[in-house]
């Protein structure tokens, strides 16, 4: 299991922004914490690394978003995935 | 079982959302210079989970991370909030920093090569066949190393080479990166090195980046004032840029200028600050003085040059009119016009930051200078968040190159090898023998390798060369030329973490430990020296570069070299322990043991600093902080205070009470800096009937310089898998390829396949293509220029004139 501790910033528009709550709310993966501003902070528990990557990919390309910052991970007990820079 | 996996993982979850709820509170609430909470800030607690702090191991920004150890193996990263660089925040290179560690073709045993092979031996065999070669001969062995070497390692190998061989054929990658903007501040300032810091973007109003993707190359920094915008401040972004990149999504402003004419952009600027009258005459007179390149306008350019008259000056400038340059740069009059009208307005804080778009370059120091001189003549220069400030590529770029002196004129603290009063305190401080220090400046990095690709019948010098910490394989420029001709009987020692291109022509590769598996300190771009201690073993046999310098060094000891000892007979890197007795650091199984070698070297080489007045902090102080920036000074109390801006009085106590400003080591001897001209020069190559674009290198968000850490992490690898080529969609229709198409590039040194990338991560403009350098598979190197600046010897790796053809769609 791979897991994240986000913090999301939300645009200032807050209709995109309430929107962009709604489907971080209702994707599985998600646990949403306390908000302040225009930021909320954020959980994410994936598979492993690049699934990770892939829901990162996704909430930043979401309406809504100014951006996602990564700020804790934690990969213990996930397959360590291994990768030789020339193949 | 199944409870307990679930409260275990709740426990994590807690850990990951009391982190992200703690950043973003800190972010949205503190000031950016609001003092630190008492008791400092909890870390996550997770189960079984010990956390140290460390430097990240990538760029030169000097993030610091939090790393969370378990069973011997690095199992978290979080962005450590105690850090003021980066407040808890981490790039994407950043969080995914502990993964580097454990790629699956680490370098675990020495190797030989044998018969074309390379061949397992023992860590004795290696030492030894090292010091052999080098009592053979120890004027023709050169060591190669970078801005990665921690300031210990880089320590011993520049006393190892200058103090014990008499040989200052030392030089670091670095050369590659960063030496023009070294040019630049010693002749402006006549010393090293940023006077302000990172603050100025908590303070500017406009910040103008001059060939920086700063989005991509400090995404945490650039976050940092990106921040502010959110919150509501009114600053403003310009991005003078050759090609639209993520930094200019984010811009105010995108000037796209044509390559080398940034040169005529900062005169421009000059000029107009001069015909507004809005030149800062009570500074420049108090604080500055005039320079001109040469004795007459023709004569060839010099580092130093010549003294001339505020009258003279205005006369070289005037005729960089917006009208005359915007001719020639691609800016319009107006942008040019919006430059010099920013730069006459006195109620505005201007911070300029550049890297490798300014630096490297084959007129590098004098576009340093220039930018240099336009915040000091219009007196936008001494404020927080109003002056110019280079910024690294390398985590110890500042810390071991420019300050431990690795660079083959230089020694410890900003010394030179070719003063004689200055070696003799280098002598003194490591007691040797007076003269030990040879005069005759070492080969810069691109001598050093066409001295070693050159056979020695021919003039090729070097027949033994080490490189530790870095790829020259991949990064020097003109591969063919400086690194694939390599002769077969010369020697190539490389120290390394990973097979990697440089490894595929050594004769002898050493395994290496990196980042946590050793102790190390860093320097980063804003003079704060960073401590951390090992947390995990290396794997295999893997040992520290530092410890294989020591190991060498001793072996030649043994072998009667008269260099390794000092006056007393003593080894050079003689340690003793808490009693007196001598602790046999050569020997690995006492490396780390009774002593710390790390504090050791440390130790012996702070009291160079306090020469020219970069005094770094005692080593315990760095063990309690997430860094601190020189000068440190000791306070009545006993405590110790950074200094956030040197020269200004209010902030740094080595300033003369009631002066103000003082540049105490100005190259005059007066105090002042100096305002330079430099002309305009054209670039060595240029786009021509044959070669008709430009071939602009550069790097990428998910990679890390030549990617031989971040293409072994999954994620980073799978995200920017290979290097492209960007071409614009004006020069792509021209000749008919699309998205997808296989190009080939040619350049005068060769060719190389590339997939072709239209309007993708940046756009580059008519006449312009774009590659990235990260990729071992595609060295785009084997195509680039050689040429370098006069004075830096840093070569240009952002011009030279390409061909594309369309190989398959």
């Amino acid at each position: 299991m791979h897991t994240s501790g986000w913090v999301v910033t939300f645009v200032d528009d807050p209709a995109l922004a309430r929107g962009a709550q709604l489907e971080l709310a209702s994707a599985g993966p998600f646990t949403l914490g306390e908000s302040l501003g225009c930021r909320r902070a954020v959980t994410l528990e994936a598979s492993d690394p690049q699934t990770a990557h892939d829901w990162h990919e996704w909430v930043q390309a979401l309406p809504g978003i100014e951006g996602v910052e990564v700020v804790f991970v934690h990969w213990d007990d996930c397959d360590h995935e291994v990768a030789h820079a020339g193949a | 079982m199944r409870v307990l996996e679930s409260t275990r993982r709740q426990f994590i979850r807690s850990a990951a959302m009391s982190a992200a709820a703690s950043v973003m509170t800190a972010r949205s609430a503190v000031p950016a210079d609001a003092p630190k909470p008492p008791g400092g800030i909890e870390l996550p607690v997770l189960p079984g989970v010990a956390w140290d702090k460390a430097p990240c191991r990538f760029c030169g920004t000097g993030c610091h991370v939090q790393v969370g150890v378990k069973d011997g193996r690095v199992v978290a990263i979080t962005g450590d909030r105690q850090a003021e660089v980066n407040k808890g925040l981490l790039c994407v290179k950043g969080y995914h920093v502990g993964h580097i560690l454990y790629g699956p073709d680490r370098l675990t045993k020495p190797m030989l090569r044998k018969n074309g092979k390379l061949e397992p031996i023992t860590w004795d065999e290696a030492i030894e066949t090292i010091a052999k070669r080098i009592h053979a001969s120890p004027q023709s062995f050169a060591f190669y190393g970078s801005g990665q070497w921690t300031v210990p390692e880089g320590y011993a190998a520049n006393k190892f080479i200058k103090g014990g061989l008499s040989n200052n054929h030392i030089d670091p990658n670095a050369r590659l990166c960063m030496a023009s903007a070294v040019t630049g501040y010693i002749s402006t300032y006549g010393v090293d090195e940023p006077y302000n810091c990172y603050d100025d973007l908590d303070h500017c109003d406009v910040l103008i980046l001059w060939g920086n993707n700063f989005a991509e190359m400090h995404p945490v920094l650039f976050s940092r004032f990106i921040d502010r915008k959110l919150k509501g401040d009114k600053i403003t972004l310009i991005d003078l840029t050759t090609r639209h990149t993520r930094t200019s999504e984010r811009a105010d402003h995108v000037l796209v200028f044509q390559p080398q004419s940034d040169l005529s952009i900062a005169n421009c600027i000059a000029q107009q600050v001069i015909a507004s009258n809005a030149v800062a005459t009570d500074f420049v007179d108090k604080h500055c003085t005039f320079r001109k390149p040469w004795k007459k306008a023709g004569d060839p350019q010099t580092l130093m040059g010549e003294p001339c008259t505020f009258d003279e000056y205005k006369q070289y400038v005037a005729e960089y009119t917006p009208e005359a340059v915007a001719k020639t740069s691609g800016l319009s009059v107006e942008q040019l016009q919006l430059l010099g009208k920013l730069f006459a307005d006195k109620t505005k804080r201007i911070s300029s930051l550049w890297c490798m778009g300014m630096n490297q370059h084959t007129q590098g120091t004098a576009i340093n200078n220039l930018v240099h001189a336009i915040h000091l003549l219009s007196g936008h220069w001494g404020r927080p968040g109003d002056g110019p400030q280079s910024l690294t590529g390398q985590p110890s770029a500042c810390g071991t190159v420019r300050e431990v002196g690795t660079l083959s004129h230089s020694l410890p603290g900003d010394l030179r090898v070719d003063k004689p009063d200055q070696a003799a305190k280098a002598e003194k401080l490591w007691n040797l023998p007076p003269g030990r220090i040879n005069p005759k400046i070492g080969y810069h990095t691109v001598q050093m390798w066409e001295k070693f690709c050159t056979p020695t019948d021919q003039g090729g010098d070097i027949d033994t060369l080490w490189v530790q910490v870095t790829n020259p394989g991949q990064s020097l420029p003109n591969l063919p030329k400086l690194f694939e001709k390599k002769p077969a009987n010369k020697f190539l020692i490389v120290s390394d973490v990973y097979p990697t291109a440089t490894t595929e022509l050594a004769d002898l590769v050493l395994p290496s430990a990196m980042w946590v598996e050793k102790n190390g300190v860093f320097g980063n771009s804003e003079r704060r020296t960073q401590q951390w201690f090992k947390m995990v073993n290396p794997p295999g046999e893997a040992r520290d570069d530092c410890w294989q310098t020591i190991a060498v060094a001793r072996k030649l000891f043994d072998l009667g070299h008269p260099g390794m000892k000092d006056k007393d007979d003593k080894f050079l890197f003689h340690m003793t322990d808490s009693k007196g007795t001598e602790v046999p650091v050569w020997k690995w199984e006492s490396y780390y043991g009774t002593v710390n070698v790390d504090e050791k070297l440390y130790d012996e080489y702070r009291p160079f600093t306090q020469i020219k007045h970069k005094d770094v902090a005692p080593y315990t102080e760095l063990t309690k902080a997430r860094g601190l920036r020189w000068p440190v000074v000791k306070q009545p109390d006993g405590t110790w205070k950074e200094t956030r801006y040197r020269f200004l009085e209010e902030y740094d106590s080595n300033v003369a009470k009631g002066k103000g400003v003082q540049f105490y080591h100005s190259v005059a001897g007066d105090d002042k800096a100096f305002i330079w001209f430099r002309p305009y020069v054209p670039p060595p190559e240029m786009p021509d009937k044959d070669y008709p674009l430009w071939l602009d290198t550069g790097r990428v968000l998910e990679h890390w310089h030549t990617g031989t850490m971040t293409r072994r992490v999954p994620t980073l690898k799978r995200a920017m898998p290979a290097a492209y080529v960007e071409v614009s969609r004006d020069d792509a229709t021209a000749l008919g390829v699309k998205t997808g198409d296989k190009v080939r590039l040619e350049t005068r040194r060769g060719s190389l396949e590339f997939t072709a990338w239209i309007d993708g991560r940046g756009r580059c403009p008519k006449g312009h293509v774009f590659v990235p350098f990260f990729d071992e598979t595609k060295l785009i190197n084997k195509l680039t220029l050689e040429a370098h600046c006069p004075f830096s010897k840093e070569p240009d790796y952002k011009k030279c004139a390409v061909r594309l053809v369309k190989v398959s769609a």
